[in-house]
């Protein structure tokens, strides 16, 4: 009865995200990532979650999305791959402490990664809550190249 | 599409409340003033666009080979 009162909890405080892409991932809720308007261009997916890759500490995260399990991105911190960046970021809106995150398109032929430094992810670390920040008017691109991924690029 | 005609300083609004003024008029290049609720999100076109194509694009690379471990990311922040 107590296991059974358990799994019951348990069941109710994840999510169970099937991907054909990333596999079967149980998420729980305290880890889910509200993007109320979604991201640019894809309104629909408004729940996501990161994941750390495996095999060590690395400057990148995956941003699964539980709406749409497909949906993946690669994410980079870019605070701490371009130390300036952070300074160029709006004053936070909400007092706490918020994650900066960036998306990385990586194409093939020849592979390229490039880091999203004109559009970023804000996330509140308190509410989980996070949006789509669009940088206009500044000098960052969507299209930043990431030549060497654990070395900072030399100041800009 | 609805066609107005403004002159330099008319506004136009927006359901309740958007408004849209006309603040300069210079050659080919028109100011807009916009006054809207912080949860309207406004944007050039063309930044609009290039952003919605490289999410698109993000989406769609090769990231499956560094398939992730199932290791849920929680309140704490990075720490560098």
């Amino acid at each position: 009865m107590a296991e059974a009162a358990r799994q019951e909890l348990t069941a109710t405080a994840a999510v169970t995200v099937q991907s054909a892409r990333f596999g079967t991932h149980t998420v729980p809720e305290e880890c889910i990532l509200t993007f109320a308007e979604g991201l640019v261009g894809i309104p629909q997916a408004t729940r996501f979650w990161l994941a750390e890759p495996a095999g060590g500490p690395s400057p990148f995260r995956y941003l699964l999305s539980i709406d749409l399990p497909d949906l993946g991105f690669l994410v980079c911190d870019p605070c701490q791959l371009w130390p300036a960046y952070a300074a160029e970021l709006p004053a936070a809106e909400g007092a706490g402490d918020v994650q900066v995150l960036a998306i990385v398109t990586v194409r093939d032929e020849p592979r390229t990664l490039t880091a999203n430094l004109l559009a970023p992810l804000l996330i509140d670390c308190e509410t989980r809550r996070g949006r789509q920040l669009v940088l206009d008017g500044s000098r960052y691109s969507t299209r930043q190249p990431l030549t060497q991924p654990t070395d900072p690029p030399a100041t800009r | 599409m609805l066609i107005l005609t403004r002159k330099l300083g008319e506004v136009i609004r927006v359901g309740d409340a958007v408004t849209v003024r006309v603040l300069e008029v210079k050659g080919n290049q028109v100011r807009l003033g916009i006054e809207a609720p912080a949860d309207v999100r406004i944007y050039r076109e063309e930044v609009y666009r290039a952003i919605r194509r490289e999410n698109e694009e993000a989406a769609l690379g090769q990231i499956d080979p560094l398939a992730p471990a199932a290791t849920p990311w929680r309140k704490q922040l990075d720490r560098n």
